[in-house]
């Protein structure tokens, strides 16, 4: 074999390297082999729920324990612990008076929507997946409407990682 | 008492009907995707106040095929998906979509008002209604059709309060009949597919 033939096969590999983890999608960021310590933790595909607001511009604090309903929505992605284990303890967006972390649940055909006690793990080899009909960070009180397009910061906050700074484009569920 | 049992009949129905499907595996040629109601009931009649205030009988949609839902609108997640995925399965439809209709009824009358409806409901597709009425009547339909709902106290949340609710799509053909309950999570060209079915079957039942 001549140094021609391992260029060759060479640059064929680096292709195909090239070429797989292209097919990986955003999800899987290429593995660096040549970085040092673990790559640590990585949030992809972060988006949100568009919606409407329900109630009109501005409201008077609710008086005599007259319920009010508040517009919400939902955030979700795809975070990664890159070697650590983690716990997503918090987050944080200025588009809703509150920001929490939720589940839901289904138990017999019965939706059951809860807040996240402590915080949402996140795997040391693995991916945790913040998804419609289960894990979500739940925007209530929005301040405006969510239009497809728009975009969301959110900060979150890990134990270990610290802030994270996201930026979750607004999306139409239907496609 | 009538309407306990119709609603234990829908659910043992509805039971057997989904555990029939799991057995029957792939092969099984299913018409259908949801749990299917064999043979079918006729699917009670009511009459709410639809998002403009107006009264809203059931029974004036005979003809189309219905696709009944409940919900809540501060419900962050399922609730939303599902109008979403009926909206998108309208519009798969095509031409067909004016045989479909929508109605979404709130389990969570004391706050989701009239306004509130009128916002929320049409966001999703502007045919959809949405209806509510009194606590017990809410109650009275929800039984009728086998929804159990319930207010959890969320004590560490700016929300309140959840529902907990059965998040099913009641599917009624176009003769008044219910003829399946599809679950949360059923995909949308599931669903667009036995619109398809519903719609072309006519109203003979």
């Amino acid at each position: 074999m001549n140094t021609k033939q391992l260029v060759r096969i060479g640059l064929l590999t680096l292709t195909a390297i090239a070429l797989l983890s292209a097919c990986g999608g955003a999800a899987t960021p290429a593995a660096n082999p040549t970085s040092s310590p673990p790559m640590g933790l990585t949030i992809t595909d972060v988006w949100a729920r568009a919606a409407v607001m329900t109630t009109g511009g501005m409201q008077t604090p609710s008086s005599g324990g007259m319920e009010m309903s508040k517009p919400t929505s939902a955030v979700y992605m795809k975070i990664s612990g890159g070697g650590m284990a983690d716990k997503l303890v918090k987050a944080e967006t200025t588009v809703a008076e509150s920001t929490e972390l939720h589940t839901v649940e289904m138990k017999d055909g019965v939706m059951q929507m809860r807040p996240v006690e402590g915080g949402i793990d996140v795997p040391a080899d693995g991916t945790v997946e913040l998804k419609p009909g289960g894990l979500h960070i739940m925007l209530i009180g929005l301040k405006q409407e969510l239009k497809p397009g728009d975009k969301v910061n959110v900060k979150l906050t890990f134990e270990k990682a610290g802030v994270r700074n996201v930026t979750a484009e607004v999306r139409s569920v239907q496609q | 008492m009538t309407r306990q049992k119709l609603a234990l009949a829908l659910t043992v129905l509805f039971l057997s009907a989904f555990a029939l499907l799991g057995c029957g595996g792939k092969n099984a040629s299913v018409p259908l995707h949801g749990g299917r109601l064999e043979p079918s009931k006729a699917a009670s009649d009511f009459t709410l106040t639809d998002q403009n205030g107006k009264p809203f009988t059931l029974s004036s949609m005979r003809g189309k095929v219905i696709l009944l839902y409940f919900g809540y609108t501060s419900c962050p997640d399922v609730c939303p998906l599902t109008l979403s995925d009926m909206a998108a399965a309208r519009k798969d439809l095509g031409q067909d979509a004016n045989q479909v209709q929508v109605i979404f009824v709130t389990v969570d009358p004391e706050r989701d008002s009239q306004q509130v409806l009128q916002k929320y409901v049409p966001a999703f597709d502007p045919t959809f209604i949405g209806v509510r009425g009194t606590p017990a009547e809410i109650k009275t339909v929800a039984d009728a059709y086998g929804v159990k709902y319930k207010k959890t106290l969320l004590e560490n949340s700016a929300l309140g309060y959840a529902v907990d609710h059965s998040a099913f799509i009641y599917v009624i053909d176009r003769s008044g009949q219910l003829r399946e309950l599809l679950p949360f999570g059923t995909q949308r060209q599931d669903i667009t597919s036995d619109l398809k079915i519903l719609i072309n079957e006519g109203t003979s039942s």
